[in-house]
């Protein structure tokens, strides 16, 4: 069965360094929202690109943006230097992002990010608050709806 | 007899939810999703079986999307 979460557990078990961002973030934060992407913000160097392609091995990846969707290849070098990859297997859709709205780059992002444990392994996720800014930045009514979310979220987290 | 409206914001959030998502864990909450996403997906799918094609098709396309 295809699955978001499996996707995110082979980035874990295959190291890659990412931080789970967007709206699969703001759900381990506590918003109700369903959303079908897996938004992960990474760098594009070269150990990060190689453990990507062992974690999308046999998932049949291909690049999402190309109306052609050609498959990614066995090529992880080619991406180095991307600042973004979309990505659909057969277990779903994964964005690779190098930089956040309102935020910056993968450093800037991991920064304040918090661990949290999926299947028994540590996932970083943004932070909240800078999953807040992020969203607030975005001019999406659906990404407002989900800033005000986590806006209550924050506020009910910081009552005594 | 009524059964009590959920708690709302101005926002239109259902706080009452909201509780309740914060009683799990971030984990339970992904998995929650993912289930909830199997049952879209699954819907869907019926959908399109049903109508013989993809129906958001013709709805991003009434409302000039995508």
């Amino acid at each position: 069965m295809a699955s978001t979460l499996g996707l995110l557990q082979r980035l874990v078990a295959e190291k890659v360094e990412f931080v789970l961002v967007g709206g699969m973030a703001a759900i381990a934060h506590g918003s109700a929202a369903v959303t079908e992407d897996v938004d992960v913000c990474i760098r594009f160097d070269e150990p990060t690109m190689r453990a990507v392609f062992r974690a999308l091995e046999g998932k049949n990846p291909r690049e999402r943006m190309n109306p052609s969707r050609p498959p990614l290849g066995d090529d992880p070098l080619k991406f180095v230097g991307y600042r973004n990859l979309y990505v659909t297997t057969d277990d779903g859709v994964i964005d690779f992002l190098g930089e956040i709205t309102g935020l910056g780059a993968f450093e800037r992002v991991a920064q304040n990010a918090v661990d949290i444990q999926l299947g028994g392994s540590p996932l970083r996720v943004i932070s909240i608050e800078d999953l807040i800014v992020s969203k607030r930045k975005l001019a999406r009514p659906k990404d407002q709806r989900v800033a005000l979310e986590l806006e209550a979220v924050l506020k009910k987290l910081k009552q005594p | 007899m009524q059964t009590p409206k959920p708690e709302e914001t101005s926002d239109d959030i259902d706080l009452d939810l909201m509780d309740y998502l914060l009683t799990l864990t971030p984990e339970q909450r992904l998995e929650r999703h993912d289930a909830a996403l199997e049952l879209v997906r699954a819907l869907r799918k019926a959908g399109t079986e049903h109508y013989g094609f993809d129906p958001r098709a013709v709805a991003a396309a009434g409302s000039g999307e995508g």
